[in-house]
């Protein structure tokens, strides 16, 4: 479905035409449907156009238009979101970054780089590394999503255990709000004084405006990492050798935990060597001053085989630790060779409850009949249960999603969250009554009437209606893939 | 019967409900005879912002201060907002668990009042701000009903991050009353070596800070009167025993030719309390207090220059952040210098009155020139306080 009438459509084009030409322009029905869904296939909606500006001054001059027009419209990084974040739910113009793609600065002795929203994530620290720095959120994703796609939805990352998320590293942001104003928001001077509106910008998913540039902050590199690999028999075993890390005190740099099924698909992939028998296996990163991280790491080794775990083994090498990193970063892009469709799904629960979590989630499996593999944060207690299905199936299709909120249903009830670095999307929406009270979404409504009155910018995204100010969501009740989908 | 309080120069009846709930009726009352309200927590930073001008009721938070629930394995905590500083460390250090933010008077001061505030110390430079820390907030709207934000899980993503807003906001967008933290692990070592620097080695013990083999928590520089050497370069460390006695004997030698006399390695009796001890010495209740900001690398600049240009003052930098605070007598008006201060400090740069006679504080020598975003703030002041009850006028430059 659209909300924008053909006539308008056609006025559209030429407006926004004028403004990034046609090499800068997708209209044709073809070319748009890459651009219905993310990462997230489950609920699909074509725009009506795409536009890729090059410029802040284009962006500025392609929301005018869409005010002008009353078209909504939406900004999207490489959409590698899992959440249906970018996906344009009342149709009208998607505006890409991927062509503002420039690091404007580097500052290595003030510790910062500003950047454009487009930048790869992977490519700042690409350009800084050999000073001995890097930029240290790093999703699974990190050679493909945009670092103005990791401020809309706060992205996290294996390393984020120790380093912090996204809205950590992001010292400020030039963004157009959706008159068409840029606004610069915070900036590498620490403490400017008034509201900290870069933090409330990041994690909003696209709902205040256009993020063009952000500063970001760059991290010395550690001077010595140990990363080892837990072998378990069973992921009971795991996850209490993870509560038992963490509560000694210790803060690895990553934690994290692959089940048995995610494992063959990523030996399969990789040749790792992983042990196929096990029941999971914890990557355990130690990162820091060479002096003392041995001690460290010994600690983390005896825990692990205090818990039960059958073995632990370490990176000897370089490339051995980058292997390790491979198979886990790669492990959703080796999950087709289980399945030819996935739902990822972004739940988060205590730590100490993830023992629980785990043992639901295989019990919900059973009952819907479908194969959940698991690979995740675990020292976040941040899940990422993969659930498989064959999308041309139907029935599959309505189990994965009956199974899914299933899971997240637990995850609430243990005192968690629906998602932890994915974002609620159109995917979550349900959800956010559940997670939050009428007054709750109503504050939050309200700080979304002051970036975006009008409601054209991302609308139907991440609050279940429009705001108490505004009008009620038009496509409320409206999920357009999902009616596909079912 | 109500107390009175100073109120940065205005005098005012104070109340201090008991429960949340009286908290809350507090709120609605005003909502119904539009008064102002003022937060008050431990007292200990009530010149924070521009005084207040409209008469109103100071309302201390002072006691809702439970512990909600310590899940100490999950390494979170969620209190209310009224609780000491210096009694949530204790409750954390049980665990061998501590919040890692340098606030001075910690026994005064309270949760709510640090992260209204923003108040920050030493080891931001290793741990962040209190912002970092904060993972789920409970506020009350302009009604008096309460409103939530985060959660109780350390990563999370569902919903706007309110909790950026409220933090360093002065509780203008409401008062805080439930806060969920995430906290780290007690280092199992400490350590600080006070360095008294040569006369022209300010510029480079800021440099040799930033690259140095060591990875300081801290780096501060300190002025004090009648020292025998103008500046005092402290560094911090802390984590792994053995990690922390690398360091201790490697920074004794990268910054060895740049001291004069002696590097002093501090008792351990001292050690502990040395980041809050910095934090205090910039922060007293009497004399003017100025604080600047600018890029990291002209900290070194500016600061000899705020020392330079008020002769015997105590002037506190923390060159990892750009940050300088500095205290003066009474009896000088520094205003005249922020202007030279501001276009030293480069851009973005700021300088800004804090503690000091109620006359001084314009809202020039407080915040500066508005900047651009300041319309943003305002409408989001609006949206969330329609009827400006709380803490009117002390944030931004409001009518």
């Amino acid at each position: 479905m659209t909300t924008t009438a053909p006539a308008n459509t056609q006025q559209l084009i030429e407006q926004l035409l004028a403004i990034v030409g046609q090499d800068g322009m997708i209209s044709s029905q073809a070319e748009l449907l890459v651009y219905e869904c993310d990462a997230y296939t489950l609920e699909k909606n074509k725009p009506d156009v795409v536009v890729f500006p090059t410029s802040t001054e284009h962006v500025v001059e392609i929301v005018k238009v869409c005010q002008k027009l009353g078209v909504p419209f939406l900004p999207r990084g490489s959409g590698t979101s899992l959440a249906g974040g970018c996906l344009p739910v009342g149709g009208g113009v998607i505006i890409s970054l991927a062509r503002m793609k420039r690091i404007h600065e580097v500052n290595i002795r003030d510790r910062y780089a500003l950047v454009e929203a487009g930048v790869i994530n992977v490519w700042l620290t690409n350009r800084v590394k050999n000073d001995g720095w890097h930029y240290a959120p790093d999703p699974s994703s990190q050679g493909a999503c945009t670092i103005g796609g990791n401020v809309a939805t706060n992205s996290g990352g294996p390393h984020t255990l120790k380093y912090g998320v996204t809205v950590n590293h992001i010292l400020g942001v030039e963004i157009v709000l959706p008159d068409g104003t840029v606004q610069t928001l915070g900036g590498p001077v620490e403490d400017g004084p008034g509201l900290d509106l870069t933090g409330v910008v990041v994690g909003s998913e696209g709902t205040f405006g256009v993020v063009t540039k952000a500063w970001v902050r760059l991290v010395r590199n550690p001077e010595s990492v140990r990363t080892l690999l837990g072998v378990f028999e069973t992921v009971d075993d795991a996850t209490a050798t993870i509560s038992e890390i963490i509560g000694t005190g210790i803060v690895p740099a990553a934690l994290e935990l692959l089940d048995s099924l995610i494992l063959k698909a990523v030996e399969e992939a990789f040749h790792f060597g992983f042990p196929l028998d096990a029941g999971a296996v914890l990557i355990m990163e130690v990162d820091g001053l060479e002096a003392g991280l041995e001690n460290e790491a010994e600690r983390i080794e005896k825990l692990a085989l205090a818990n039960g775990a059958r073995e632990v083994r370490r990176a000897r090498t370089e490339a051995d630790r980058l292997l390790l990193w491979k198979c886990r970063k790669q492990a959703f892009g080796a999950v087709g060779r289980l399945a030819p469709s996935y739902c990822t799904q972004d739940g988060v629960v205590p730590r100490t409850a993830l023992p629980t979590m785990l043992r639901s989630i295989k019990a919900i499996g059973t009952k819907y009949d479908l194969q959940i593999a698991n690979v995740f944060h675990a020292g976040d207690g941040n899940l990422h249960p993969i659930l498989l299905f064959d999308e041309r199936d139907s029935d599959q299709q309505r189990r994965v999603m009956e199974a899914s909120h299933e899971i997240l249903e637990e995850c609430l009830r243990l005192g968690g969250s629906v998602t932890g670095e994915h974002g609620i999307g159109v995917e979550k929406i349900d959800f956010m009554p559940k997670l939050f009270t009428p007054d709750d979404l109503e504050a939050m409504g309200r700080v979304r009437q002051a970036f975006n009155p009008t409601g054209l910018c991302s609308p139907d995204k991440m609050l279940p209606t429009a705001g108490a100010c505004a009008e009620p969501s038009r496509h409320k009740h409206i999920k357009p893939g999902r009616r596909a989908a079912l | 019967m109500p107390d009175t309080i100073d109120l940065d120069g205005l005098s005012i009846d104070s109340i201090t409900p008991a429960t949340p709930d009286a908290l809350s009726e507090i709120v609605r009352v005003a909502h119904t005879t539009s008064k102002p309200l003022y937060w008050v927590g431990g007292g200990t930073s009530l010149d924070a912002g521009l005084p207040p001008r409209k008469a109103g009721t100071a309302v201390r938070i002072t006691l809702l201060d439970n512990v909600i629930d310590y899940p100490a394995r999950d390494m979170t905590i969620t209190v209310q907002s009224g609780i000491r500083i210096s009694t949530l460390q204790e409750i954390l250090a049980k665990e061998k668990q501590t919040l890692p933010l340098d606030i001075p008077w910690p026994d005064k001061a309270t949760l709510g009042g640090v992260l209204a505030c923003n108040t920050s110390g030493s080891r931001r430079l290793a741990h962040g701000t209190p912002r970092d820390f904060v993972i789920g907030l409970t506020v009350l709207n302009d009604q008096g009903r309460p409103t939530k934000s985060g959660g109780r899980v350390v990563k999370n993503v569902a919903g706007y991050d309110m909790a950026k807003l409220h933090v360093g906001a002065l509780g203008t967008l409401g008062p805080i009353v439930q806060v969920t933290l995430k906290v780290r692990p007690l280092p199992p070592a400490r350590a600080w070596l006070a360095m008294p620097l040569l006369g022209d080695a300010l510029e480079t013990a800021c440099d040799r800070a930033h690259g140095c083999q060591s990875r300081p928590v801290a780096f501060d520089l300190l002025a004090l009167p009648g020292g025998p050497v103008a500046w005092t370069a402290m560094i911090g460390f802390e984590g792994e025993p053995d990690a922390v006695a690398w360091q201790v004997s490697r920074a004794k030698t990268e910054f060895s030719n740049l001291v004069k006399g002696n590097i002093i390695e501090c008792q351990a009796s001292t050690v502990d309390a040395m980041a809050t001890k910095l934090a205090e010495r910039t922060d007293p209740a009497e004399g003017v207090v100025l604080a600047l900001g600018c890029l990291p690398s002209r900290t070194a600049a500016l600061a000899a220059r705020v020392l330079a240009d008020l002769p015997g003052a105590v002037v506190h930098a923390l060159p990892g952040s750009g940050l300088i605070k500095t205290v003066t007598s009474a009896l000088v008006d520094p205003r005249p210098l922020l202007a030279g201060w501001r276009q030293a400090a480069g851009p973005g740069g700021w300088a800004r009155l804090v503690r000091a006679p109620r006359a001084w504080k314009t809202a020039d020598a407080t915040w500066g020139t508005p900047r651009p975003e300041s319309t943003l703030s305002s409408a989001i002041q609006r949206e969330l306080d329609p009827k400006g009850l709380f803490n009117p006028g002390r944030l931004l430059h409001q009518p």
